[in-house]
C-alpha cells in the first residue's frame, strides 16, 4: 500500500483542451478520498492518469515514492473499477478475477486460493461458473470489485462505480464498500458527481471544476465551510441559497434579508444560505418571507421551494436546464429551498415568515467567489 | 395505483395491455390474403431464375453426350449418367487440383484473419505518425480493380521465382485490404474500457489482441474467413496469369477451363466437374449464410 501524491499536474489534450490544471493533492496511504465534481470537471482525467491511461502533461504523480510518469500500466499496481465495469463478457466470473494474477504468472495455485477468498467475501462463489452477461447488475458490480481487490493492488481507483445500480442498490454498494475500504485499508480515489456518495464515503473529498481543485478537506467541513461559491452551490441537496447582496459599512442587504457582519468591504457581494438554516416561524435574528410554490414531502423532512424578494446569485454548479428553467422568471424574486419539519404544515401558495440564525449565513466575494470569514 | 394491478395468470383477469377499443399499443393480426408475405410474389421467380443455371449444370452433368446436344435444353433427364463423374474424375487430376485450392485457400484465409487482425487492431486503438494517411492510401486501393495492378504484381511474383508454383497463387493474398477496413470498423465498436482493464491487470497490446479483441470479434471473424474463401476458391483471373505451364499447380477453377478446352464437346464431363468444385462452396454458403449476411449488410460493402 502506498499514498498517492499529485504535484501540480496538468493534462492537455491535442486538441488544447485543459482537463486537468496545475493539481496538487496528497492521498494519504489508507485514505478514502472523493474526487467529485460536474460532468467534465476532469476528474476522471485526473483518475486515468493516475492509472495510466492518459499522459501526463506537466508536474508528476507518486504512488508511494515512486514517480510514475513514465511507468506502464501495468506496472504501476494500481486497480481501477470502470463506470460500465468493462468486464471481459467471454470470460466467467473466475476468469474475470484471474485475469489480472495470469498475466502477473502467478503460481496457479496460488491464483485459485486468491480467487476464492475474494469470491468468498464478495458473495461471487455460486456465481463463479457464469458469464458477465448471466449477472445482475449488482452482481457485475461485485466482480468488478473482486477483480481490483483480488489484485491487492498499491491503490484503488474508482471511476462512478455505483452510477449504474439503481437507487437501492447503490444504498447498499455504498455501505459495502465503505465496510471493504475498512477492511483492506487500500488507498482509494473515487470519482463521483453524486455528492451523497461523496459525502458519505470519503474520508476527504476534493471538490473540482474546469480542471481546477476547489477545495479539499473532510466531507463535514467542506459542507460546512465551503471555501468559494462554486462548492457552496455544488455540495448540499438542495445547494445552498446564493443571493445578490450589498454592503454598507457592516449592514448586509440582500433584498429582504439585512444583518449585520463586521469586517466586510463595502459594495456588491454574495449571501449563501443553506436551506436546513431556513427556520419557519423561528426566533432568529434574520427574517424574510418565503412564498410557497412546492413542497415535497420526504417523510423525515420536508423539502419547499418558493421564492424571497432577494436577487439571485449564481454559483456556476447550477444544471444547465436549471438555469434554462429560471429564464423567464420574475427577477426580482429569488427561488430558494427550505428543509423543514413535516410539523410546521406549510402548503403550497403560503407566504410564510422564515428566520435565519446569523452566524450559519455565509458571505462570498461578488467577483472571486471566494468565501468571505466570519468576523474577520 | 395498486387497485389497477390485476394478476394476469388469474382466469377472467382483464389484461389491461389489451384493453378492447385500446388502439396502436396492441398489434393486430394482419389481414392475410395469401399465406405468405406478398413480397415472396416477386421474390420465387427471381429466385427461380437465379436456380436455373445451378439445376442446368447439376442436370447436364447428370446427361449421356447426345442429350447434351439437344435443343431445347433438357432439364431432366430421365436416366442418371453418375459415370460421367468417374469419367471426369479419369479424364484429369481433379484430385490433385482440389487438394491445391484447397490447401490455397486454407493459407489464404488463415493468415488473412491473422494479419488483416494485426493491421486493423493498430488501425483501430494505436496512434502512430502517419495513420490516418496510411489508412487513407489502404482504403484508396480498394477503389483500384485488379486489373490495373495485374502486370506489375504478376513482374513482382515473378521475380520471387514463383510462376507456375502455388505460391504465385498464395503470397500476393496473404493480406488484403478489405479485410483490414472491416476489421478495423468492428474493432472500433469494441469497448475501449475493456481494453484499458486488461492494460491496467498488466496484459500487453498482442495478449489483449488475441485474449480480448479478437475472442470477442468471432462474428466478424467469421464472416472475413467466409469472404475470403468464396474470393479465393472462386478467383480465376489470378491463377490464369501465373499458372502458366504447370499442370500440377493447377486449381479446381483453372482445370476445369482446361478440361473445356481440352474436351470442348464433353459438356456432361465439365459440368460433373463443375458440380464438384461448386459443392464445397454451397455447403460452405448454407452453413455459413448468417455470417456472410452479416457481412455485406454491416460493412455496406459488396462481397
Amino acid at each position: 500500500m502506498a499514498g498517492v501524491v499529485f504535484d501540480h499536474v496538468t493534462k492537455v489534450f491535442p486538441e488544447g483542451t485543459v482537463a486537468v490544471d496545475d493539481l496538487s493533492l496528497d492521498v494519504a496511504d489508507g485514505e478514502f478520498l472523493i474526487l467529485v465534481g460536474p460532468s467534465g470537471c476532469g476528474k476522471t482525467t485526473a483518475l486515468r492518469m493516475v492509472a495510466g491511461l492518459e499522459k501526463i502533461s506537466a508536474g508528476d504523480i507518486r504512488v508511494g515514492d515512486v514517480r510514475i510518469n513514465d511507468v506502464p500500466p501495468k506496472d504501476r499496481d494500481v486497480a481501477m473499477v470502470f463506470q460500465n465495469y468493462a468486464l471481459y463478457p467471454h470470460m466467467t466470473v473466475e476468469k474475470n478475477l484471474a485475469f489480472g494474477l495470469r498475466q502477473r504468472h502467478m503460481p496457479r495455485h496460488e491464483v485459485t486460493l486468491r480467487v476464492s477468498g475474494v469470491a468468498e467475501m464478495l458473495g461471487l462463489h455460486d456465481l463463479l461458473h457464469r458469464r458477465p452477461g448471466q449477472l445482475s447488475g449488482g452482481q457485475r458490480q461485485r466482480v468488478a470489485m473482486g477483480r481490483a481487490l483480488v489484485r491487492e493492488p498499491k491503490a484503488f481507483l474508482l471511476d462512478e462505480p455505483l452510477s449504474n445500480l439503481d437507487a437501492k442498490l447503490r444504498v447498499q454498494m455504498r455501505a459495502e464498500l465503505k465496510r471493504l475500504h475498512h477492511r483492506f485499508g487500500v488507498t482509494t480515489i473515487y470519482v463521483t458527481h453524486d455528492q451523497v456518495e461523496a459525502m458519505t464515503l470519503g474520508d476527504r473529498i476534493a471538490v473540482m471544476t474546469g480542471g481546477r481543485l476547489q477545495q479539499l478537506g473532510p466531507p463535514q467541513d467542506v459542507y460546512d465551510h465551503p471555501a468559494n461559491v462554486f462548492v457552496a452551490g455544488f455540495i448540499g441537496s438542495p445547494p445552498m441559497n446564493l443571493f445578490a447582496a450589498d454592503v454598507r459599512d457592516g449592514s448586509v442587504t440582500a433584498g429582504q434579508l439585512a444583518f449585520t457582519r463586521t469586517g466586510v468591504p463595502n459594495g456588491a457581494t454574495i449571501v449563501g444560505v443553506r436551506p436546513e438554516a431556513m427556520r419557519v416561524n423561528g426566533a432568529a435574528d434574520v427574517h424574510t418571507t418565503v412564498r410557497v410554490e412546492v413542497v415535497e414531502p420526504l417523510g423525515d423532512d420536508v423539502i419547499v421551494h418558493g421564492t424571497v424578494d432577494a436577487r439571485a446569485a449564481e454559483s456556476g454548479a447550477e444544471e444547465e436546464d436549471a438555469l434554462l428553467l429560471a429564464d423567464g422568471v420574475d427577477t426580482a424574486r429569488a427561488a430558494v429551498s427550505m428543509r423543514v419539519d413535516p410539523a410546521t404544515g406549510v402548503r403550497v401558495g403560503d407566504e410564510v415568515p422564515v428566520s435565519i440564525d446569523p452566524a450559519r449565513i455565509h458571505l462570498f466575494d461578488a467577483t472571486t467567489g471566494v468565501a468571505i470569514p466570519a468576523g474577520s | 395505483m395498486s387497485i389497477a394491478v390485476t394478476d394476469r395468470t388469474a382466469p377472467g383477469a382483464v389484461d389491461t395491455q389489451t384493453l378492447p377499443g385500446e388502439t396502436g399499443m396492441v398489434e393486430r393480426p394482419r389481414a392475410r390474403w395469401l399465406p405468405f408475405s406478398p413480397w415472396h410474389l416477386l421474390l420465387m421467380p427471381t429466385a427461380i431464375v437465379m436456380l436455373i443455371p445451378l439445376v442446368w449444370m447439376l442436370a447436364t452433368s447428370l446427361e449421356t453426350i447426345g442429350q447434351t446436344r439437344h435443343f431445347p435444353p433438357i432439364l431432366w433427364p430421365g436416366r442418371f449418367q453418375w459415370s460421367n463423374y468417374t469419367a471426369t474424375l479419369r479424364a484429369a487430376p481433379f484430385a490433385r487440383w482440389f487438394w491445391n485450392t484447397t490447401v490455397v485457400t486454407t493459407v489464404v484465409v488463415l493468415s488473412n484473419l491473422l494479419l488483416c487482425s494485426l493491421a486493423a487492431y493498430a488501425f483501430a486503438r494505436i496512434r502512430f505518425l502517419g495513420k490516418q494517411v496510411t489508412y487513407f492510401l489502404l482504403l484508396a486501393t480498394l477503389m483500384v480493380p485488379l486489373q490495373v495492378v495485374l502486370i506489375p504484381t504478376f513482374l513482382i511474383v515473378k521475380r520471387m521465382g514463383l510462376i507456375d508454383h502455388l505460391g504465385a497463387l498464395i503470397v500476393p493474398n496473404l493480406a488484403n485490404v478489405f479485410g483490414v477496413f472491416m476489421l478495423t470498423q468492428f474493432f472500433r465498436t469494441l469497448p475501449i474500457e475493456l481494453e484499458e482493464a486488461a492494460r491496467i491487470d498488466g496484459a500487453s497490446r498482442l495478449k489483449i489482441l488475441f485474449t480480448i479483441v479478437l475472442p470477442l470479434s468471432l462474428p466478424a471473424l467469421a464472416t472475413l474467413a467466409v469472404i475470403q474463401f468464396l474470393w479465393t476458391w472462386n478467383d480465376f483471373l489470378w491463377p490464369l496469369v501465373t499458372i502458366i505451364n504447370n499442370t500440377n499447380a493447377f486449381t479446381i477453377q483453372l482445370g476445369l477451363q482446361n478440361f473445356q478446352g481440352a474436351h470442348a464437346t464433353d459438356w456432361n464431363l465439365l459440368m460433373a466437374g463443375n458440380v464438384m468444385a461448386t459443392l464445397p462452396m454451397l455447403i460452405l454458403f448454407l452453413a455459413a449464410q448468417r455470417w456472410f449476411v452479416r457481412g455485406i449488410a454491416t460493412q455496406g460493402l459488396k462481397g
